[in-house]
């Protein structure tokens, strides 16, 4: 008998340390998650969650002022009700076939009392941002400033980086500050300063132009320099940055490979495409990267400087979706825009890597 | 324990009895509410200003005024009202961007107002905050669009050109305008796209609409006068096309003599006061003069209109505030805190109509409401028709494109009327 109750004892005691084990490595485990939950929680409450939203809004017509019977009576409502925003009315719902106004016919959700009609077509707004002018012109001026300040950029970047990083320390520290500046100023300012310097008729560029006896161009205000003139700022607005985060790459290229090159008598060109490029390919995927997904999604700097004019020259996609969500209040087809803008913006960086990012030299 | 149950009893019997109990409604009890009225720049000076007058005859009511800068405050409206939290009582609502909201549904019809609030005793501003024919919001002041001219420059040319007063039509302005401009100075400014500035000195005085019979109706006989019109003054060299966004304010312009005359409300005598002290008694004023010589209005009439979103609670009570706002005497406030002219009528008896404005040297609240009987409310427009239009204008000025082919464009570009 003592013998039992001594076994059952033990096999409790066993038990309960086992349990405490457990609980321990369990502990263990979940200590980590539970230091980045608050960032989770974060991000899925107030990104996530939004994109999912907003992928949801994309397919339907969405009037975020309806509030259930309160809508007022004399307004046709029912064109946005969608799924999200239904009035709560009384009328049953039915579908039917209904002739549109231009002659064609369509399958709708009808109230069948009020006769009032509920859009069914739920790729509609996808289907019109192909064929509407003002996307495809917001998608080309986005590829444009894309493309030039991308390229043009990171070349000039990579140039300031190495000539940074040829001089003097002491001088290099300078110049850095200089350079880094406009990183570190406020969108804002910046866009009023250029705003200055490109204005017409009181702008120091034409005052400059004037001296080398050239006209003076209308650089915010015609079509043909408007672009140009935005893509002038955000180069200049980004070089400082670049070069900073080049300069930081090169100086993690081992100097013997230099010393190595110059024994071996190899001129400055062959040192820098054969050593320093090569060498400095991550930073330089990082950074084609970064400035990938910022110009592509642009919009406070566009909407500053010239706010798409003139004529919808200077507008990106980004711009495009704001006006169409916060002035025509078209929240549905805003929704859409912005989610093939985040296919764009994925499609071209997951190439940027797949082409760039891969057999990386370290 | 049992000590214990009956201190807890004790304590529940006078949490009970301190506890207010249900009194019948009466008229005399005071409502602790608060009503958040949203204004911007100007009309939260005003708001703020006449809050005081509501919260003294409606005890217990706290009026709270926000205010906005006016590039931020239609998107706080839309993210407010879409929300549907935090959703002010009452908001001031901008003709450029209020016909998209009311369409929408965001915004409450004002039923039976007129029984509170005579339509007839407004000029011009009732119509403003009405969208077929339902009224949506009261207006707050005038702001039709008046010339502002260098008097010292325009003046010789007016009598050499053997006139007596400011052009009163397209062609003496033209003639007038032709002997005071040349390749560096220019009589008038014309914003570049500006659909507001078209509309209202140049569409309206032509008798041209927006909209008519549930059709769009800019594009007809009286928009392409207009518009050819708008661009006849730069083709003729006497206008300065002027692109805001690009070229930022135009003051450095008319400061500097570069341009001679601009449109604008009556309140831009403010800010020619404040950006140019010195050139006091330089400028004079006068009505638009473009249009055909018998035409019925010199000018469409903008302005706020102060309205009840839908999603807002206390709506009885921000109807009374409503109400309470365009009481006469209230509204003449709107002259000596904001410098407009209130388009209630029965307010001007609160004015001092004789007052000699100091910077311009005549009396411009009298000359405002002698003008007011010759304009009328604006048509609310949707922003992607006036972003059309704006296009259009742009496309005939910049680019030469037939005025009749560039409003058609603007009409296709427009949405689909219901």
């Amino acid at each position: 008998m003592t013998n039992s109750v001594s076994y059952r004892d033990d096999i409790k005691v066993q038990m309960w340390q086992q349990l405490r084990e457990r609980r321990s490595r369990l502990w263990e485990h979940s200590v980590p998650y539970i230091f980045i939950a608050p960032f989770f929680i974060g991000f899925i409450a107030f990104q996530l969650f939004p994109i999912g939203f907003s992928a949801y809004l994309s397919f339907h017509d969405w009037n975020p002022f309806i509030r259930n019977g309160i809508a007022p009576q004399n307004t046709v409502l029912d064109k946005y009700a969608g799924e999200w925003g239904v009035i709560d009315l009384d009328d049953d719902l039915v579908t039917k076939e209904v002739v549109m106004k231009d002659g064609t016919t369509k399958k709708v959700t009808v109230r069948e009392e009020s006769h009032r009609i509920i859009d069914d077509d739920t790729f509609k707004h996808y289907q019109n941002l192909l064929k509407d002018d003002r996307f495809l012109n917001s998608l080309m001026v986005t590829m444009t400033i894309t493309i030039t300040c991308t390229l043009l950029g990171t070349t000039l970047a990579v140039i300031l980086a190495t000539l940074l990083d040829a001089v003097p320390e002491r001088l290099s520290m300078i110049l850095r500050a200089v350079f880094f500046m406009p990183a570190v100023t406020s969108v804002v300012v910046i866009a009023q300063i250029w705003k200055q310097l490109f204005n017409t008729r009181y702008g120091y560029l034409n005052q400059i132009l004037e001296v080398f006896h050239q006209s003076p161009k209308d650089w915010l205000s015609s079509p043909d320099t408007a672009l140009l003139a935005t893509i002038i700022m955000l180069i200049w607005a980004g070089l400082g940055w670049d070069s900073l985060i080049i300069m930081s790459g090169l100086r993690n290229i081992p100097r013997e490979l230099y010393d190595a090159a110059k024994v071996d008598g190899a001129g400055l060109f062959q040192v820098f495409f054969r050593i320093t490029l090569p060498l400095l390919r991550p930073v330089l995927v990082f950074v084609l990267t970064t400035g990938l997904i910022f110009l592509l999604g642009l919009f406070a700097q566009v909407q500053l400087l010239t706010n798409g004019r003139p004529k919808h020259t200077t507008e990106t996609v980004a711009l495009y979706l704001y006006s169409q969500g916060f002035e025509n209040q078209n929240f549905g087809y805003a929704a859409a825009i912005a989610v093939a803008l985040a296919l764009i913006i994925f499609v071209i960086s997951f190439l940027n890597y797949a082409l760039l990012g891969r057999r990386m030299e370290y | 324990m049992r000590n214990w149950f009956l201190v807890l009893v004790l304590i529940a019997t006078g949490v009970a009895s301190a506890a207010p109990t249900a009194a019948p409604v009466s008229a005399t009890v005071p409502r602790d509410t608060t009503l958040t009225v949203w204004g911007f720049v100007w009309t939260a000076d005003w708001l703020e200003s006449i809050a005081p007058g509501f919260e003294a005859a409606h005890p217990g009511v706290k009026v709270n005024v926000e205010r906005f800068e006016y590039e931020v405050y239609r998107d706080a409206i839309i993210a407010a009202l879409a929300s549907g939290t935090d959703v002010p009582n009452v908001v001031t609502l901008d003709p450029m961007w209020a016909g998209d909201l009311i369409r929408n549904g965001a915004v409450m019809p004002l039923d039976g107002i007129e029984d509170q609030l005579n339509p007839a005793d407004f000029v011009g501003g009732w119509e403003l905050c009405q969208d077929e024919g339902t009224q949506y919001g009261v207006p707050a002041d005038l702001d039709f669009n008046i010339m502002f001219y260098r008097k010292d420059l325009y003046d010789p040319a007016i009598a050499e050109a053997g006139l007596d007063t400011f052009p009163t039509n397209t062609e003496d302005f033209i003639k007038v305008s032709k002997l005071i401009s040349n390749e560096d100075t220019k009589a008038i400014l014309l914003a570049q796209s500006d659909y507001y500035a078209w509309y209202q000195g140049f569409l309206v005085p032509y008798g041209g609409r927006l909209f008519s019979d549930g059709e769009y109706a800019f594009a007809s006989d009286a928009g392409v006068d207009a518009l050819t019109l708008y661009n006849r003054l730069v083709e003729e060299g006497v206008a300065l096309l002027w692109d805001e966004t690009a070229e930022g304010n135009p003051m450095p312009a008319l400061t500097n003599g570069d341009v001679l005359a601009i449109m604008h409300g009556s309140w831009y005598v403010t800010e020619l006061e404040t950006a140019a002290p010195e050139m006091k008694g330089q400028w004079g004023v006068a009505p638009m003069p473009f249009g055909p010589t018998d035409r019925q209005y010199h000018a469409a009439t903008g302005g706020s209109c102060f309205s009840i979103p839908v999603a807002a609670t206390d709506q009885d009570l921000a109807t009374e505030f409503l109400v309470y706002m365009e009481q006469p005497e209230v509204m003449a406030t709107y002259y000596t805190v904001v410098g407009g002219v209130p388009a209630l009528k029965t307010a001007w008896d609160y004015l001092d109509l004789e007052a000699v404005n100091d910077y311009l040297g005549v009396p411009l609240a009298k000359l405002v409401t002698e003008w007011a009987p010759g304009t009328v409310g604006m048509e609310l427009p949707g922003n992607e028709m006036s972003t059309a239009i704006a296009d259009a204008i742009y496309a005939v000025t910049a680019e030469g494109v037939d005025p009749r082919e560039a409003l058609e464009t603007a009409v296709e570009l427009s949405p689909e009327l219901e």
